[in-house]
């Protein structure tokens, strides 16, 4: 009877502590998952912000390819050297962008959002120095057709002023080196303020010429 | 009684004729080649008069355009160039504006800040 009763109770025992391992698997098991979902989530509003930001990027360097292409003014060598370096950038970027959406780890997904982050300086550069040359480049075809419309020497001087200024933005900012990028950027601002100047010179002899018709 | 002799003295076998609205028995026999050459030279008047008033009228209009050609091709095409180019002018100039604000979108450009964990 002794020996029954030792039985029993080291059967039961054995069973409380095989129920509470079980429990206890149970619960890691369920903080585990949770904690997968919030990782998964997580990833997944980074890989969308990071796609955003690649997607702006690449409107505006298809952007800059219609301002290439719209060129009059610039060399077909030097638009061919702007046009590969915009294409790598945007060829890199749908790269990039598959490879983050596809990302299921989190420590690539950072480096892959770390990669966007410090390739922004390119894309940046790119963008302002093909908007200076664009706009440069529409300010001597213009001045190409007022001049040819006006004797007046005035309006002439005025004409001359403006292509020079934007002859001068062209050749200045064609020459900046891309890993000089942002220090070289006070000189891409000194350059619009020039353009900025042009246009309004030519702005003023389109009214001379006007009024002394 | 008078009335009825009268009818009964008509003989039944020739019943009377209705009159004729058109007498040609003097036209058949007399002056149908003078009528009908004054309507055959009506006609004829008649077809010249609208041929070569049409015809008139034509030969007027292209009188008129080719006064309006010849005043617009005396016009020198320097001039049409330059009315052209004048307007190509202005609208390149406005159009300066987008190519501005362009450079100023471009200097002025901020990234998405893709490394914040929010």
């Amino acid at each position: 009877m002794k020996k029954t009763k030792i039985f029993i109770s080291i059967l039961a025992l054995s069973a409380i502590l095989l129920a509470y391992n079980v429990f206890a698997a149970n619960e890691n098991n369920q903080s585990g998952s949770a904690k997968t979902d919030e990782t998964a989530v997580l990833m997944q509003k980074q890989k969308t912000k990071a796609v955003s930001e690649i997607v702006r990027r690449l409107a505006f360097l298809n952007q800059s390819i219609e301002k290439i292409q719209a060129m009059q003014k610039i060399s077909s060598e030097q638009k061919d050297i702007f046009k590969t370096e915009v294409q790598s950038e945007i060829d890199f970027l749908n790269q990039l962008k598959d490879k983050i959406n596809a990302d299921t780890d989190k420590t690539v997904l950072f480096n892959d959002r770390k990669t966007l982050k410090d390739r922004y300086n390119i894309f940046a550069f790119l963008q302002s120095q093909i908007a200076v040359v664009s706009y440069a480049d529409k300010i001597l075809n213009i001045v190409d057709l007022m001049d040819a419309q006006t004797t007046d020497a005035m309006v002439k001087s005025k004409i001359a002023s403006a292509q020079n200024k934007a002859q001068n933005a062209i050749n200045s900012v064609v020459a900046l080196k891309l890993e000089n990028y942002p220090k070289n950027k006070n000189i891409l601002q000194e350059n619009k303020q020039l353009l900025v100047e042009a246009r309004k010179e030519l702005i003023e002899a389109r009214a001379t010429m006007k009024t002394s018709k | 009684m008078e009335e009825e002799e009268t009818l009964n003295s008509t003989s039944p076998s020739a019943p009377p004729t209705p009159p004729k609205l058109f007498n040609f028995d003097n036209f058949n026999k007399n002056n149908w080649p003078w009528i009908s050459g004054a309507v055959v030279t009506i006609i004829i008047l008649f077809y010249f008069l609208f041929t070569n008033l049409s015809a008139f009228n034509l030969s007027a209009a292209i009188e008129n355009s080719q006064k309006t050609l010849s005043q617009n091709s005396s016009q020198p095409i320097s001039s049409i160039n330059n009315a052209i180019q004048t307007t190509n002018i202005d609208i390149l100039l406005n159009q300066l504006d987008i190519a501005e604000s362009d450079l100023t979108q471009a200097l002025n450009d901020t990234p998405i800040d893709v490394m914040s964990d929010e």
